[in-house]
C-alpha cells in the first residue's frame, strides 16, 4: 500500500491539470473543482473515501469543456490514456509541477486569463495537493512506483470501451505502449503485468485509511457509537492488504472494545496504541494516555484507580503546560467528584468545592475553550439545583451556556443544556414544558449530539409519558430507539434501566407482586446506574414493601436510604422525596405526629427550593394526617387550593392521591353536617372519587381503584341509590377478578 | 583460428556431464552456463541402440583410483554438499577435512573459500562509506593456497581431469593475491585438463589485460569448441568488433542456434561498435524469448540510455524488477532509468544497492561514477571509477571517467594518464583521443596535442572527420606559430562543413579565425566574404558585424 498516492488521486491530478490548462469553461469550474476539493479535504461522508472512476464520470460527464463537442470526461479520458507507459506516468508527475508558480515570481499575483495556461499558487489547496502528490511520487521506490502504475492500469481498464469510441486504434494491449504488437500470451506481458491478475494494492493508501480511521474515531468519540459490524469487517479487509497499519487502528479498537464493555480488551488496545505512538517525538502523548486511562477506569467502576490516574494526568499536564488537557482533566475531576463523592479522597473533595468551578470557568474563558466554558456554566446550574438554591440563578447559568452554544455553534453541548433545562421544568412542576424540551431536542439536535444524550432525552420523555399514565405508549417510544446506539454498553444499561423501571411500575400498580419482585431484583443487580434511576428503584422498592404491608422493613430501608443520601450530599430533590415517603409511611403506621413534623419540614424545604411536585406530595401527606386527626376543613381547603397546580404536574398517581384525599376530606366534612349540607358533601366526595378513579385507571392501579370503588359503593349505599351502588359493586368485583 | 565442428552427440554428452559435474561441485554459474549451452543446441535424433546414457546418473571419474576414493567418500560428500546448498559453508568444509579424493578436496577448499568470501562481505563497510576501503581481504586465501600447494606437490605431474577443479581454485586464490601470471598458467592448465568448466574460462578471461595477452596464450589452449567460445568472449570483452570476430560468432551460432549467450555477445559487439539499433533489436528478441532472464540486462539498459528511449527503459526496468528486485542487474537498470530522468540521487541509491548485493559488479561502479559527475561530486566520482577499474581493468568508460574527473579538478597530468589507458583499450574511439588532445593542449604541449587529434580523425565507423577536431588541430598549429598550417586546417574544416556536417559552432569559429587571418594579411575582400558568411550563419554575429564595419572603413580608406 502506498502512503498517499492512489489511482484515484492520479485521476484527480489529471483533472487539476485540465483545469490548469484552462480547459474548463466558466460554468464548469465550480462544480468540477468542488468535486475535486471534496475528495482532497477530509471528507465528512464516508462514501467518498475510495474514489472510483464512476464517481468522476458522473461528476464530469455532463460538464461541457472548452473544446467544442467534448465533455470534461472526454478530455480526462484522453489525458488518462495518454499515460501509456510507466515512463509516461513518471513524466506526468514531473510535468504537473510546471503548473506551480515559481517562488521567485510569487509576488506578482497571477491573473487568470481565459484560454491561457493558468498557474496554481503554491499554497492553494490545489497547489498543495500537486506538490504533495509530486513529492510522494519522488519518495516512492521503484517497485512501489511500478505497483502504482499497475493499479492505475487496472483502475483505468473499465473505460477502454469509451476510449475506443474516440480512438479506433485502441485495443486490449494499448495500456502500455511498449506492448505494441504483443498479445496477452506473450511471456513478457506475463512477467511484467502478471497473467490477468490485477493488483489491488494501491486502491487505498495509508493516507486514505488514516482519514477513514480519523472519521471513525471522531464519530465514536463525539457520538459515542460503535462501528457497525459490516463496516468493521470492511475496514479489517482494507487494513489487511497493507503492511504498515496506522497506529490509529488500535485506538479505534480501543474505543470499540470500550463501548462494548470489554474491559481487558480496551486496556490492551489503549496501551498498544500509545506504545506505537511513542516514537512520534513531536508530541507527548503521556498525559492523554493517562487521561484516557482514568476515564476508562471510571467507566468500569474502578474509581480509586481512576482518581490516581487523573491526578497523574493533571501533574503531567501541568509539567507540559498543556492547558487544554489540564482544564479538561479538572472539569472531569469536578464532575467525578460530584458523581462519586464517597470515592474521592478528602484532599480532592476539599479542593473541588465551588472555587474550582469558578476557576474552571475563568480558565476556559481565558483559553477560549468555549465548550468547556459552556459545560462549566451548566455544572454551575446543576450545582445550584442540587443545593436547592435560587432558581433564577440557575436559569441565568443555563442561559449563559445556551448563549455560548448558539454563538459559538457548539452543537454537541446542546444535549446537556436542553436536558438540564427539561429537568429544571419538571422540578418546578411544569411537566408539559419539560416534555416539550425533550421532544424539541430529539427532533432538532439528534444528528449532531452524542448518542448518550439522545437516549437520555428519549428515556426522559418516555418517563414523563408514563407519569401521565401512558405507560404503553412510553414503552413503545423506548422501543423506537436506534438499535445501533444500544451497542454501546453504557447507553444500553441506561436504556434497559428505564425500560425495567416502567415495567416495574406497571407490575406494581397491577398488583403483580411476583413480576415486580423479579424486575426489582434485576434492576438492583445492575451495578452502574445513574443516581436518578437508583432513587426511582429505591422508591419502587419502598412502595412495594408498603403495598405488601411490610412497614417495619420499609422504615428500616428508608432510614438507610436517607442516610446514604445525606452521606453522598445528594440532590435536595431526592432527599425531599424520601422525606415525604417517610412521612407517609409514618402516618400509615399510626405515628401521625412524627409524620406530620417530617412532612412539614419537607414541605418547607421544598417550598424554599421551589420543588413543587415534592411540595404537593408533602401537602397531600399533611392533608392525610389532618384528616386522620379530624381536621377535615383545614385539609380540604389546603388541598383545594393547590389542586390546579397539581394538575399541571400531569402526574396521574399524584392526581389520584390528591383526589382521593379530597374525597376523604369531604366525607369527613359530611360527617359533621346534616341534611342538604351532608348530601352536598357526599356528592362532592363522589365526584372526587370518580376523578380519582379515572386517574388511577389511567395508570391501572387496581388496588387503589378497588379501594375507591368500595368507598363509592358505601357512599351510594348510604345515599340509598341502589342501582348506582350495584354498579359500583359490579365494578369492584370485576376489578377483583383481575380486570 | 580453425574451427572444427565437433560431433553433436559427443558435445551433447560432454555438456551434460559438465552440467552434472559443475553442479556437483557447487559451481552453480558454470552449471547454468553449460545447461544453457546444452539446450541451445538443436535436439538430437534419439538413437535407439544406446540405452539411457550414463551421464544421467552420477558421473563417475574415468580414473580408477579416483573413482574408488569417490565411491568410498560418497556419503560424506553428499552431506557436505547439502550443507553447502543451505549456505553452511564452514560446516560443509569441515565435514570433508580428511577426505582424499580430488572431488572432495575441491569442495572442502571451495567451501572454505566461499565462507571466507562471505565473512569478507559481512566485514566490509557500507558502500563508499568513510571506512569502506575495499581493502577487506578473504582471510582463508592463504591457508587454501598452502593446502593446494601441498596437494600439487604430493601429486607431482600425475594430475588428471579431476584435478582441473583444484587448479581452477588455485588460480582463483592466486588471483586474489594479484599473482596474475601464475594464476593464468593455472587456469590454462585447468581448462586443458577439463575444458567444460566455464567458470575457469571466465577467470582466465579476467586475467587478460589486452589483446596481446590473448594472443600470447592462444597457442596453449586446448583444441576444443570451448576455446572458440572463449576467444570470442575475450574479443568481445576487449572491444574487438572486427568482421572476423563476427564471422567466428556466426560459426558458433550454427552449433548453438538458440543460444542467448551468443546472441548477447553479438549484441554487445554491436554495442561496442556503437551500432545501437542492431544491438537493441537483438536484446529485444532475447527479452521476448526469455523474459525472466536478467543477465546482461544492464548492458541493454546502457544501450537504451544512450538512445534515450525513456519509455522502453522504464519498461525494461519494470520487467527486471518484476522478476527479481534484488539482483544487481535490476538495480542497475532502475538506476539507469532514474539517471535518464535526471533523478541522480535516486540513481545513486540504486547503484549503491546493486553494489551492496555484489561488490564486484562492474557497471554499477562505473555508472555510479557517472552519477557523481552529474551531481558535481568529483571526489566521490573518482573513488567510484577507481573501484570500477580495480574490479576490471578493461572498462574504458571508467578510465575515461577518471580522466574527465581529473580534468574538472584541473589536474591535467593525471587526467592524461587515464585518457591514455582508455585510448589503449579503445584505440579507434575518437572520443578518447580528442580528450587526450585537449589535455595536451591544456598542458601547453601543442605538438603532442596535434598527434592526438590527428589520431582522433581515424575512425573505423565514421569516415568524415569531425569539424571540432579539425578546428582544434588548426588552433594547435596557431599555438605553434605555424599560421599557414593552421589556415590549411581551418579551410579543411570549412570544406567539411560544405560537404557533410553543415554549420556548427566549430565551423563558425574556424570561419571567424579565417576572417581574422585574412584581415591580418590585409586580404580585405576574402575577409569580408568570411565575415558576411558569418553574419548569415547566425553565430558570433556581433563580432562578425564589428569586423565587417571595420573592414568596410578600411576598404574605403584603401579606395581613397
Amino acid at each position: 500500500m502506498s502512503r498517499y498516492l492512489t489511482s484515484g488521486k492520479i485521476a484527480l491530478l489529471a483533472l487539476v491539470e485540465l483545469y490548469a490548462e484552462s480547459r474548463f469553461p466558466n460554468q464548469s469550474v465550480v462544480p468540477v473543482l468542488s468535486f475535486v476539493i471534496r475528495h482532497l479535504v477530509s471528507p465528512k461522508e464516508n462514501t467518498a473515501f475510495i474514489l472510483t472512476l464512476e464517481h468522476i464520470k458522473s461528476a464530469t460527464l455532463h460538464q461541457p469543456s472548452a473544446v467544442v463537442g467534448r465533455t470534461i470526461f472526454d478530455l480526462l479520458l484522453k489525458k488518462l490514456w495518454e499515460i501509456n507507459s510507466f515512463d509516461a506516468l513518471h513524466t506526468f508527475f514531473a510535468n504537473i509541477q510546471t503548473y506551480l508558480i515559481e517562488p521567485e515570481r510569487a509576488d506578482k499575483s497571477p491573473v487568470r486569463v481565459h484560454g491561457e495556461k493558468s498557474m496554481l499558487s503554491r499554497t492553494s489547496v490545489l497547489g498543495c495537493f500537486v506538490r504533495r502528490a509530486a513529492l510522494e511520487y519522488v519518495r516512492l521506490q521503484f517497485h512501489d512506483a511500478v505497483s502504482l502504475w499497475r493499479s492505475f492500469i487496472a483502475y483505468r481498464e473499465p473505460t477502454l470501451a469509451m476510449w475506443k469510441k474516440r480512438n479506433l486504434g485502441a485495443g486490449p494491449m494499448s495500456f502500455d505502449v511498449n506492448l505494441k504488437g504483443m498479445g496477452f500470451s506473450d511471456g513478457v506481458v506475463g512477467v511484467v503485468y502478471g497473467r490477468g491478475k490485477e493488483s489491488r494494492d494501491c486502491t487505498v493508501s495509508t493516507d486514505d485509511v488514516e482519514r477513514l480511521l480519523e472519521f471513525q474515531v471522531d464519530s465514536m468519540q463525539r457520538m459515542g457509537t460503535r462501528i457497525p459490524d459490516d463496516m468493521q469487517a470492511q475496514l479489517g479487509q482494507m487494513l489487511s492488504t497493507n503492511v504498515t497499519t496506522p497506529a490509529l487502528t488500535h485506538y479505534v479498537e480501543f474505543l470499540n472494545s470500550w463501548r462494548s464493555g470489554d474491559y481487558p480488551g480496551s486496556f490492551d488496545n489503549l496501551h498498544r496504541y500509545f506504545d506505537y505512538t511513542m516514537h512520534n517525538r513531536d508530541r507527548t502523548f503521556y498525559q492523554y494516555a493517562l487521561l484516557n486511562l482514568a476515564i476508562l477506569q471510571a467507566d468500569f467502576g474502578c474509581y480509586r484507580e481512576s482518581i490516581l490516574a487523573m491526578q497523574e494526568t493533571i501533574n503531567t499536564a501541568r509539567e507540559n503546560k498543556d492547558m487544554a488537557c489540564l482544564n479538561f482533566s479538572l472539569s472531569w475531576l469536578y464532575h467525578f467528584h460530584k458523581a462519586h463523592p464517597q470515592d474521592c479522597p478528602d484532599v480532592i473533595s476539599s479542593r473541588m468545592e465551588r472555587e474550582s468551578l469558578q476557576f474552571l470557568k475563568a480558565k476556559a474563558k481565558e483559553g477560549g475553550m468555549h465548550h468547556l466554558q459552556s459545560m462549566a456554566h451548566l455544572s454551575e446550574a446543576k450545582q445550584i439545583l442540587v443545593g436547592g438554591e435560587s432558581i433564577p440563578a440557575a436559569f441565568e447559568s443555563i442561559l449563559r451556556s445556551s448563549h455560548l452554544n448558539v454563538t459559538k455553534n457548539i452543537h454537541n453541548a446542546m444535549g446537556s443544556q436542553i436536558l438540564l433545562q427539561s429537568s429544571l421544568w419538571s422540578r418546578m412542576g411544569i411537566s408539559y414544558l419539560s416534555w416539550m424540551n425533550c421532544e424539541l431536542f430529539l427532533s432538532k439536535y439528534r444528528v449532531d449530539s452524542p448518542i448518550e444524550d439522545v437516549v437520555k432525552a428519549l428515556c426522559r420523555s418516555a418517563y414523563i409519558m408514563s407519569l401521565r399514565g401512558k405507560a404503553d405508549e412510553a414503552l413503545e417510544r423506548l422501543d423506537q430507539v436506534d438499535q445501533e446506539c444500544l451497542r454501546t454498553l453504557k447507553v444500553y444499561q441506561y436504556w434497559a434501566t428505564y425500560v425495567g423501571l416502567l415495567k416495574l411500575r406497571q407490575a406494581m400498580y397491577k398488583g403483580d407482586a411476583a413480576a415486580a419482585e423479579m424486575l426489582l431484583q434485576q434492576l438492583s443487580a445492575s451495578p452502574y446506574v445513574e443516581p436518578d434511576c437508583a432513587l426511582e428503584i429505591s422508591i419502587c422498592r419502598l412502595d412495594l414493601l408498603a403495598r405488601r404491608g411490610n412497614y417495619s422493613a420499609a422504615l428500616t430501608a428508608i432510614a438507610q436510604l436517607s442516610e446514604e443520601l445525606v452521606r453522598d450530599r445528594a440532590d435536595i430533590y431526592h432527599r425531599i422525596r424520601v422525606m415525604v415517603i417517610k412521612a407517609d409511611l409514618l402516618s400509615k403506621c399510626g405515628r401521625t405526629v412524627k409524620g406530620l413534623s417530617v412532612a412539614i419540614s419537607a414541605a418547607t424545604i421544598a417550598w424554599r427550593s421551589r420543588l413543587l411536585p415534592a411540595l404537593f406530595q408533602a401537602f397531600r401527606t399533611i392533608a392525610n394526617i389532618l384528616i386522620h386527626m379530624g381536621e377535615f376543613s383545614a385539609a380540604y381547603s389546603m388541598m383545594d387550593n393547590i389542586m390546579p397546580q397539581v394538575l399541571e404536574c400531569e402526574d396521574a398517581y399524584l392526581n389520584a392521591q390528591c383526589f382521593s384525599c379530597l374525597a376523604d376530606a369531604q366525607m369527613g366534612l359530611a360527617g359533621a353536617k346534616k341534611g342538604a349540607g351532608r348530601n352536598e358533601c357526599l356528592h362532592r366526595a363522589l365526584e372526587f372519587i370518580d376523578r380519582g378513579f379515572a386517574e388511577y385507571s389511567r395508570i391501572r392501579d387496581t388496588k387503589s381503584q378497588m379501594t375507591l370503588m368500595s368507598q363509592k359503593a358505601r357512599i351510594q349505599d348510604f345515599t340509598g341509590e341502589k342501582s348506582l351502588r350495584d354498579d359500583a359493586v359490579k365494578w369492584y368485583k370485576q376489578l377483583k377478578k383481575g380486570g | 583460428m580453425a574451427t572444427e565442428v565437433p560431433d553433436p552427440h559427443q558435445l551433447h554428452a560432454a555438456l551434460q556431464t559438465a552440467v552434472l559435474k559443475c553442479s556437483e561441485r557447487c559451481l552453480y554459474q558454470a552449471a547454468k552456463w553449460a545447461a544453457e549451452a546444452l539446450t541451445s543446441m538443436p535436439p538430437l535424433v534419439p538413437q535407439n541402440d544406446t540405452p539411457l546414457p550414463q551421464t544421467y546418473l552420477h558421473p563417475t571419474s574415468s580414473y580408477e583410483n579416483e573413482a574408488i576414493l569417490q565411491a568410498g567418500e560418497l556419503p560424506t560428500y553428499l552431506l557436505s554438499k547439502s550443507y553447502f546448498d543451505v549456505h553452511e559453508y564452514d560446516r560443509s568444509s569441515a565435514v570433508l577435512a580428511n577426505c582424499r579424493s580430488s572431488k572432495s578436496r575441491f569442495l572442502h577448499l571451495y567451501a572454505q573459500y566461499i565462507a571466507g568470501e562471505k565473512r569478507r562481505d559481512e566485514e566490509s563497510e557500507m558502500i563508499l562509506g568513510p571506512l569502506d576501503t575495499a581493502a577487506t581481504q578473504n582471510r582463508e586465501v592463504q591457508s587454501i593456497l598452502s593446502s593446494l600447494e601441498a596437494i600439487f606437490t604430493e601429486k607431482g605431474d600425475d594430475i588428471n581431469e579431476d584435478d582441473s577443479w583444484l587448479l581452477y581454485l588455485y588460480g582463483i586464490v592466486l588471483l586474489k593475491q594479484k599473482n596474475e601470471d601464475e594464476a593464468r598458467a593455472s587456469f590454462i592448465k585447468s581448462v586443458n585438463l577439463y575444458p567444460y568448466n566455464w567458470s575457469a574460462w571466465l577467470e582466465l578471461g579476467s586475467t587478460l589485460g589486452n589483446l596481446g595477452d590473448l594472443n600470447n596464450i592462444l597457442q596453449s589452449l586446448p583444441n576444443n569448441i570451448m576455446t572458440n567460445i572463449f576467444v570470442l568472449y575475450s574479443n568481445q570483452e576487449l572491444y574487438q568488433t572486427s568482421d572476423p570476430v563476427h564471422a567466428q560468432l556466426a560459426d558458433l551460432q550454427t552449433i548453438f542456434p538458440t543460444s542467448t549467450f551468443l546472441k548477447t555477445q553479438r549484441a554487445l559487439l554491436y554495442y561496442h561498435a556503437r551500432e545501437f539499433d542492431e544491438a537493441e533489436a537483438i536484446f529485444d528478441s532475447i527479452v521476448k524469448a526469455d523474459p525472466h532472464r536478467l543477465d546482461c540486462l544492464d548492458h541493454y539498459s546502457n544501450i537504451l540510455y544512450v538512445m534515450e528511449r525513456r519509455p522502453k527503459l522504464g519498461f525494461i526496468a519494470q520487467l527486471a524488477s518484476a522478476t527479481d528486485k534484488f539482483r544487481p542487474e535490476t538495480c542497475c537498470v532502475v538506476g539507469n532509468y532514474y539517471s535518464l530522468k535526471s533523478e541522480h540521487e535516486k540513481a545513486v541509491m540504486y547503484f549503491r544497492r546493486a553494489l551492496t548485493l555484489d561488490r564486484g559488479f562492474l557497471s554499477a561502479w562505473t555508472l555510479m561514477g557517472h552519477e557523481y559527475v552529474e551531481m558535481k561530486n568529483t571526489h566521490a566520482a573518482i573513488e567510484a571509477y577507481r573501484r570500477a577499474v580495480d574490479v576490471n581493468r578493461k572498462d574504458y568508460r571508467a578510465w575515461y571517467g577518471l580522466g574527465l574527473s581529473y580534468e574538472v579538478l584541473e589536474m591535467h597530468y593525471y587526467a592524461l594518464f587515464y585518457f591514455q589507458r582508455a585510448a589503449s583499450l579503445r584505440p579507434y574511439d575518437p572520443q578518447m583521443w580528442q580528450a587526450m588532445g585537449s589535455c595536451f593542449d591544456r598542458m601547453n604541449r601543442p605538438s603532442e596535442a596535434i598527434k592526438a587529434y590527428k589520431r582522433a580523425l581515424i575512425s573505423p565507423t565514421n569516415t568524415s572527420p569531425d569539424t571540432a577536431v579539425l578546428l582544434q588541430i588548426g588552433l594547435m598549429f596557431e599555438k605553434l606559430n605555424n599560421q599557414k598550417e593552421a589556415a590549411r586546417w581551418m579551410e579543411m574544416c570549412l570544406k567539411e562543413e560544405d560537404e557533410n556536417s553543415g554549420v556548427t559552432q566549430a565551423t563558425s569559429k574556424a570561419r571567424m579565425w579565417l576572417a581574422r587571418w585574412e584581415f591580418v594579411n590585409q586580404n580585405w575582400t576574402k575577409a569580408a566574404e568570411y565575415a558576411n558568411e558569418l553574419c548569415q550563419d547566425g553565430q558570433e554575429i556581433e563580432e562578425a558585424k564589428a569586423l565587417v564595419r571595420d573592414l568596410r572603413s578600411r576598404m574605403e580608406v584603401g579606395k581613397m
